[in-house]
């Protein structure tokens, strides 16, 4: 007989559980392991290998964070590997770990080979199938010396343990039942077993995320600091967070962290006492420590998770030289230009603390454009101010902009899962509450007294939505934060000189769309600064500044959040676009279309992948993977773009993943919710505005606008709409830049409305999603986008 | 030499019968489709709604009847009568919804099925389930059909209910319209 086609991991009862049992056995699995386990180790995995594949493209496109990304990330997942013994996939993720350190020339191919094979591999244990490749095979294309020995062979010192490794979890592997094979077996590891009780890790853990949160504060006072100039403030926060982890690691005893910690605490005081600023190479020193200790800690985690021995870390003594040097008050090495506003207030506040004459510090404006310096620096170097002077004004800049910075408040740490369910059963209380509010029963009680607690009823199920609502909600501060780190990388990187502009960091979003949003934003940043900003000689040429400007910010507008990613770069080129569209085949020769239409091109499929584009109009690389994880959160995105000044794109998304503003329009007997963000207008037509071309294709006239009109009950088949356009009512909708109207019979209301996402992964054409609606029924939520598509799909084949 | 295979071809069937019976026995709740019984293993059931309204789901299959609010959550309504090809019914006061719970690629999905009526729960012993049989070359593909349970006189056939709707067909749902 054969299995049931259910999930074959799927915890099993009875008589099945030890068939699962014993087939795990046979994978070579320690017989310790449960199904439970092996499914949660796939899910994770499964998910971690995506991001795998995106940070090894990242690190051949240059990526540094992406690197130290990738580093963490396959020692995390070596790790759990090796927690649930899976000996072969332990060595891939050690290959490739020492495959991304060797860096042979063809690196990248080989980690995505690799990843291929993980992914196939881990589908088959899904299914409780054997690899389809033995595991060797891929560690041998790992490990192989590239072609180019010269540079890039393995020193023999880590070659080494990686065969030692390798034949041990062969042994491990031959013998099916064989215990554990511990990852601390492994020499490379360079651990034995350390035998924490259960209350160590608990509070290993806490140290953890506790110095997790507080590197991140850290990195968040440095990026203040490079942008506003360090403060008296900023200095203790740092020192605070440092001195707080050095207690921490000295009574866990992790000597690296310590070690670490405390030199970059002695840097930190003398900064405090002001013998040394932090500024420049300083800073980048301090950031060099903040995210060498980030790493530290993440590598503390892994070996607590796996029960061995703090690692050491070969760079950080070489860290610790370069701090003390800086402490014994020798330069750092290569001094960096930090970025810095041009145009600043800052001169103003040496007007009145250095008493400078405006004439000078306009005489230093037009002389920093030549000497690239900081305004201040430019005054420095003319002797105009002296050091002491501008770096009181600059503190005083910085308490003038620290009003705006969020103070660190008092939080509660809660389980998601709890904030999670909480949230889920106040949307549950929403919906009975208003099906309870209308029910024709409670509609027709006249009792005052009863309508009264009614009313009250109803503000506050609506109130305890709003806190429901913000409790998943948090400030887009650190995925701005990555991406001002991210400007700057890739300045460096690219030599063009930008600075990045924020602002609205303190916008609050739905926790889950702040995580989704930094992908799209990564590759906007990316866009502007390879391809929007122009190089230095083409901006001088034009009269621009040489210092470019990336501008990232976020707003409220109307019930949704934008967020706007701008360059002052060259702006799109529209003929460029039009003729690769036309050579592509997207639009017919002929057409005439709107800037909005032709810069929407840029998201087609298919378009961004053409290098040629990329050259010409300078644009597009993976819009279309912007478009749709955009679109994916229900959002929209647009562009607005004037050749020469620039190019913004601007995002605008629900305030939740959970809840969106809808209109609800009736159909014949049935009703529908329109997204509100994607309606632009409803109107009542008359005559005059409608045409109808071939007794089919219908048109509309809007104030000399020419849009095709669909009907709402011809696209879902619905019985007994009204027929005549004059009788009923136009929504107009737009998508991706294009207008259309949709006919329905009459508009409802407007409200909000909890989405639920259809079970089963079933899908239905044209419908996002299903609401509750406060009668009860379940309403479909109309896809404004996939009608959109289909519609200008359907137009270009008729036109070409 | 020709019994002698014969009878060890019975045996070896009567093995397989009695393994199947013995995978297959427990408790099974039945119900009505026009004349015939199904069963589908209690552990898949999850409850029993009575007829609520249901939301059409445009552009789908017929026997997707649509989708339903169940305590705030949105089930999908599988009409088992259409699914099997037969004629539509109107609802009658014995019609309710099962809400079965399975897994669909790798997801647990939470689906309701409409039937005419609930039968009741019943124990199956592995001695009264039957293999399939053979339902004739050109019949349609019944291997949802797990086995045919005999009580008495009647006869349940007993279903595998990820397999009445499988991910084909739920794909197929979501390009009907293509």
């Amino acid at each position: 007989m054969a299995e049931p086609t259910k999930n074959p991991l799927q915890a099993g009862t009875g008589e099945q559980g030890t068939s699962v049992a014993e087939k795990l056995v046979a994978l070579g699995l320690p017989e310790w392991v449960e199904p439970e386990m092996l499914q949660e180790f796939l899910a994770t995995q499964t998910g971690a290998l995506e991001d795998v594949e995106r940070e090894i493209l990242e690190v051949e496109g240059g990526s540094e964070e992406g690197l130290a990304e990738l580093k963490r990330r396959l020692h995390t997942m070596k790790g759990e590997a090796g927690a649930i013994g899976l000996c072969g996939l332990e060595r891939v993720f050690h290959a490739m770990e020492d495959c991304l350190a060797a860096a042979p020339p063809d690196r990248s191919d080989r980690l995505l080979e690799a990843k291929d094979w993980l992914a196939s591999t881990l589908a088959s244990l899904a299914k409780l199938a054997p690899p389809e490749s033995p595991a060797d095979k891929v560690v041998a294309l790992l490990t192989s010396v590239p072609p180019a020995a010269d540079t890039a062979a393995p020193d023999p010192a880590t070659a080494d343990p990686a065969t030692a490794d390798t034949a041990a979890a062969g042994a491990a592997t031959a013998g099916a039942a064989a215990p554990a094979p511990g990852a601390a077996d492994l020499p490379s590891k360079g651990g034995a077993r350390a035998h924490r009780d259960p209350e160590t890790v608990a509070m290993l853990g806490e140290f953890i995320v506790e110095s997790d949160e507080g590197l991140g504060s850290a990195e968040q006072l440095l990026m203040n600091v490079e942008h506003d100039g360090p403060s008296p403030e900023s200095t203790n926060g740092l020192f605070r967070i440092v001195h707080n982890i050095k207690g921490g690691s000295g009574f866990y005893n992790v000597p690296d962290v310590t070690a670490l910690a405390h030199r970059t605490e002695t840097l930190l005081d003398l900064l405090r006492d002001g013998v040394m600023e932090l500024r420049g190479a300083v800073l980048d020193l301090v950031l060099d420590a903040v995210d060498h200790l980030r790493q530290l800690l993440s590598a503390v985690r892994d070996a607590v998770d796996r029960d061995v021995e703090f690692p050491a870390s070969p760079e950080v003594p070489q860290l610790l030289a370069r701090l003390q040097a800086a402490i014994d008050g020798e330069p750092p090495p290569p001094a960096e230009l930090p970025a810095f506003r041009p145009g600043t207030q800052l001169g103003e506040i040496l007007e009145t603390i250095a008493a400078v004459p405006p004439s000078r510090t306009a005489a230093a404006a037009v002389a920093q454009k030549v000497s690239g310096l900081r305004l201040g620096e430019e005054l420095v170097a003319q002797g105009d101010v002296r050091p002491k002077q501008l770096v009181q004004a600059l503190r005083a800049q910085a308490e003038a902009n620290r009003a705006s910075t969020a103070r660190i408040r008092g939080t509660v740490k809660v389980d998601l899962e709890r904030v999670d369910s909480l949230v889920e059963m106040i949307g549950e209380l929403v919906i009975v509450q208003s099906m309870v509010v209308n029910a024709p029963e409670m509609q027709a009680i006249t009792s005052h007294r009863t309508r009264n607690y009614l009313g009250h009823l109803t503000k506050i199920v609506r109130d305890l939505q709003g806190v429901g609502m913000h409790m998943r909600m948090v400030p887009l501060r650190a995925v701005f934060q990555k991406m001002a780190r991210l400007v700057r990388d890739l300045s460096h990187k690219s030599g063009k000189e930008v600075q990045v502009a924020l602002s609205g960091e303190g916008t609050e979003m739905d926790r889950s769309m702040v995580e989704q949003i930094g992908d799209p934003l990564v590759h906007m940043i990316r866009n502007a600064v390879d391809h929007g900003i122009e190089p230095a000689a083409e901006r001088a040429a034009a009269g621009k500044p040489p210092v470019a400007t990336v501008r990232l910010s976020a707003f409220h507008e109307g019930g949704s959040i934008a967020i706007e990613i701008g360059d002052d770069g060259g702006g799109l080129r529209r003929d460029a676009i039009l003729a690769k569209a036309r050579a592509q085949g997207l639009i017919s020769g002929n057409q005439e279309l709107s800037d909005d239409a032709v810069f929407s091109l840029i998201f087609a499929p298919g378009f961004s992948t053409a290098k040629q584009i990329t050259e010409l109009s300078g644009r597009g690389v993976g819009m279309d993977v912007v478009k749709r994880s955009i679109e994916a959160m229900r959002g929209r995105i647009s562009i607005a773009s004037a050749p020469g000044r620039g190019t913004t794109f601007k995002i605008l998304l629900p305030l939740t993943l959970a809840i969106i503003d809808g209109m609800l329009v009736s159909c014949g007997e049935e009703r529908y919710i329109i997204p509100t963000l994607s309606v632009v207008e409803s109107i009542k037509p008359d005559a005059s505005m409608l045409f109808c071309a071939a007794n089919r294709a219908e048109v509309l006239n809007i104030r000399g606008q020419i849009l095709t009109l669909l009907r709402l009950d011809r696209l879902f088949d619905i019985p007994g709409a009204k027929s005549d356009p004059v009788e009923a009512l136009v929504v107009i909708l737009e998508s991706g830049g294009r207008r259309f109207g949709l006919l329905v019979d009459n508009v409802l209301s407007q409200q909000q409305v909890v989405i639920k996402s259809l079970d089963a992964g079933i899908q239905i054409p044209f419908v996002s999603g299903a609401a509750i609606l406060p009668d009860g029924k379940v309403g479909m939520i109309v896809n404004v986008e996939e009608i959109g598509d289909e519609w200008w799909r359907r137009e270009q084949l008729h036109s070409c | 030499m020709a019994s002698e295979n014969a009878a060890s071809d019975e045996a070896k069937a009567e093995a397989r019968t009695a393994e199947l019976g013995a995978g297959l026995a427990g408790k099974y709740m039945t119900f009505k489709l026009a004349r015939e019984e199904y069963g589908l293993g209690i552990l898949k059931v999850r409850e029993i709604i009575g007829l609520p309204e249901i939301t059409r789901a445009p552009r789908t299959p017929d026997f997707l009847r649509g989708v339903i609010n169940l305590r705030g959550k949105v089930i999908a309504v599988i009409d088992l009568r259409l699914k099997f090809g037969m004629s539509k019914l109107d609802p009658t006061d014995q019609t309710v919804i099962i809400l079965v719970q399975y897994a669909l690629a790798g997801q647990d999905v939470t689906m309701g099925i409409l039937v005419d009526e609930v039968v009741e729960v019943m124990d199956l012993q592995a001695s009264q389930i039957e293999p399939p049989p053979a339902f004739g070359a050109g019949a349609i593909d019944a291997d949802f059909v797990l086995g045919v349970g005999k009580v008495d006189k009647r006869v349940i056939f007993l279903l595998d209910i990820g397999k009445v709707l499988t991910t084909d067909e739920v794909k197929k749902l979501a390009g009907a319209s293509a």
